[in-house]
């Protein structure tokens, strides 16, 4: 039987990711609660690691975050409690439907671009960090970067894999597109493409493998990006697992931070 | 009464004569008939021109001297058009068109201006997507989007040319690429300056015209991804570019162009090259809101033929052979310093493995 965990959201984090609207879609595995129960949402603006570590010592037995912003994760890390980070696309199940296509396609002569669109104003140290959990998760951790540009529209960086494979990013900052990401691998002989749009909707990502054979595209997923974030929270905790997602969090941070100092000093 | 059907006159009779040009003038038989194909092999000469009823030579001068040949069209290696543009004015043929790159060098580019302005020969260079009718209908409808536009992207994921040229016809002889070493920086940076001059000026044109300060031009950087292709990231004024293809033989061919501002945006996705499959389908964003121009039945191949129909008629206004020239020094610039920033690349990692 489904164990039925309570859910509190803290209010900002409420307004950035509509968790009602999530826990309500899961009604036999989530319920409503109030301060101090099962799971705590929370909005990862500025100061989300102690808002969680925080609800960890009220006796939270997971956390879910929306959209963190930069921040050292260690401590929190140290806690061994799911902390599930819900970026802006990551989990989004095409996301997960796509790794054997990318992973069988990852080696050194693969060129990897990834872009997505953002609305005006977006945090781009964000943004960015979503990118590269979509990244990770999708093909494979970038180990180095460097900007070519970063400026009001948007970013491009430049990367490589542990694979060898080059990485080529892109942020557009704009209100005339929806937001959405997207990550394709081209080789020479093939290619795959995934198309994920904001974490909100049910409307489905979208994965496409392709070569000379033709185009295939993979079975597509009417849930939303924070749904399917929300019932990996409860599996966690049911199963008395711990997620990865801090640890990648902190991989993909030194990443930024190694780049934006370098573009810095540049 | 009818109208007599305009000759045309053909240097070079590659798979882009048999597989873009024949096919087009084959839809537009009430316009054009093919009076003579020219090619240095004979054999391919005497085969494509034998597919029209046409006649053939191995001579630039003798195709030129024909008085039958009113339209030429060039379709020769890069090196030869420049001198043969030339050489198409001054026999006093009505019109001429270049295929893309009309010249190798700025001087060559302005040596064809005076005597195009001198004979008054109009001219026209084959970026068949300027003629696109969805392109076309992309101008009339972006509004302040050409000056609001802050991000220009130009992507391609170009399939083997073969696959396409034999849905369009049946060629004869192919030229042979021979196999080269990517780590060597003359042929890296060749492959780019090839890659941008011969692929990507297809579109360089409508990556200008989101640019007006297009003179100003800095390369931020430029890969060379496998198996062929550039990745070339760009500041021109103050736009952000970025114009990249990809060889692949995925079965999912792409070539966009999209211009993106704050608050619309444009993406044009363009049919496959030499097959007749209409034209491009032009996207304009504004928000929640989308207006979708096209597809059109016809695409930019026959919108370049019907203009240079209109021009050897004079029912057309000729081309600003300035813009030609703007159009063409902006791809060299880009061309030669991306090859220069994958040239300086390849060396240092050259350089680092032999260390």
């Amino acid at each position: 039987m489904t164990a039925r965990l309570s859910v509190f959201a803290a209010a900002d984090a409420d307004a950035a990711d509509r968790i009602g609207q999530a826990v309500a879609a899961l009604p036999v595995s989530l319920h409503p609660g109030d301060d101090g129960a099962d799971l705590v949402g929370i909005a990862g603006d500025p100061g989300w690691v102690a808002a969680a570590t925080a609800a960890i010592d009220r006796g939270a037995r997971g956390v879910l975050v929306v959209d963190p912003a930069p921040e050292d994760v260690r401590t929190l890390r140290e806690r061994r409690v799911p902390v599930v980070l819900d970026g802006r696309w990551t989990y989004n199940p095409a996301v997960l439907d796509s790794r054997p296509a990318f992973a069988a396609r990852n080696d050194e002569e693969s060129l990897v671009e990834a872009r997505v669109d953002v609305p005006v104003g977006a945090d781009l140290e964000r943004v960015l960090l979503s990118q590269l959990a979509l990244v990770r998760t999708a093909v494979a951790p970038v180990e180095r970067l460097t900007f070519d540009r970063w400026n009001a529209h948007g970013y491009d960086a430049r990367g490589t894999l542990a694979s060898g494979a080059r990485v080529a990013l892109a942020a557009i900052l704009t209100d005339a597109l929806e937001p959405a990401a997207s990550l394709r691998i081209i080789r020479a002989q093939d290619a795959v493409r995934l198309t994920v749009p904001d974490a909100a909707t049910a409307r489905p990502g979208e994965v496409i493998v392709s070569s000379a054979e033709g185009a295939t595209l993979l079975v597509t997923k009417w849930e939303s990006a924070h749904r399917v974030a929300w019932r990996t929270l409860h599996a966690l905790v049911t199963s008395g697992e711990t997620a990865d997602d801090l640890l990648g969090f902190e991989q993909d941070l030194d990443v930024l931070r190694s780049a934006r100092g370098a573009s810095s000093a540049a | 009464m009818t109208t007599p059907t305009l000759g045309v006159g053909i240097l070079g009779a590659g798979p882009v004569t048999q597989a873009i040009h024949l096919p087009t003038l084959a839809r537009l038989t009430d316009v054009f008939h093919v009076v003579r194909v020219m090619d240095v092999d004979p054999a391919v000469a005497e085969s494509v021109a034998a597919r029209v009823g046409a006649s053939w030579t191995t001579s630039v001068e003798e195709l030129l001297a024909d008085e039958d040949v009113q339209i030429v069209v060039i379709c020769s290696p890069h090196q030869f058009h420049a001198e043969q543009v030339i050489a198409a004015c001054r026999a006093g043929k009505k019109a001429v068109l270049c295929e893309k790159p009309f010249a190798m060098s700025k001087a060559q580019a302005e040596e064809i201006a005076t005597v195009a302005a001198e004979t008054r020969t109009p001219i026209i260079v084959g970026a068949m997507h300027t003629f696109d009718p969805g392109w076309l209908a992309a101008k009339q409808h972006w509004g302040d989007l050409l000056t609001e536009a802050h991000t220009i992207r130009y992507s391609i994921v170009l399939p083997p040319n073969p696959r396409f040229e034999d849905f369009a016809t049946e060629v004869v002889t192919r030229p042979q690429w021979p196999a080269a070493d990517r780590n060597d920086p003359e042929v890296a940076a060749g492959m780019i300056y090839g890659g941008i001059m011969g692929l990507a000026i297809h579109d360089l044109p409508l990556v200008r015209a989101f640019c007006p300060d297009f003179t100003d031009v800095e390369v931020l950087s430029c890969e060379l991804p496998y198996p062929a292709g550039y990745l070339v990231n760009l500041r021109v004024g103050e736009k952000d570019v970025q114009v990249s293809a990809v060889n692949s033989q995925s079965w999912e061919p792409e070539w966009t162009f999209e211009a993106i501002g704050d608050d619309s945006a444009l993406r044009i996705d363009f049919s496959p090259s030499y097959v007749q499959a209409g034209s491009a389908t032009a996207v304009i964003r504004r928000g929640p809101e989308s207006e979708v121009y096209g597809p059109y039945a016809s695409n930019g191949y026959e919108g370049e033929w019907r203009f240079l129909a209109d021009l050897a008629r004079g029912s057309a206004e000729p081309l600003d052979v300035t813009e030609l020239i703007h159009d063409l020094t902006f791809a060299l610039e880009v061309a030669e310093k991306s090859a220069a920033t994958v040239r300086e690349a390849t060396a240092a990692a050259h350089e680092k493995v032999m260390a």
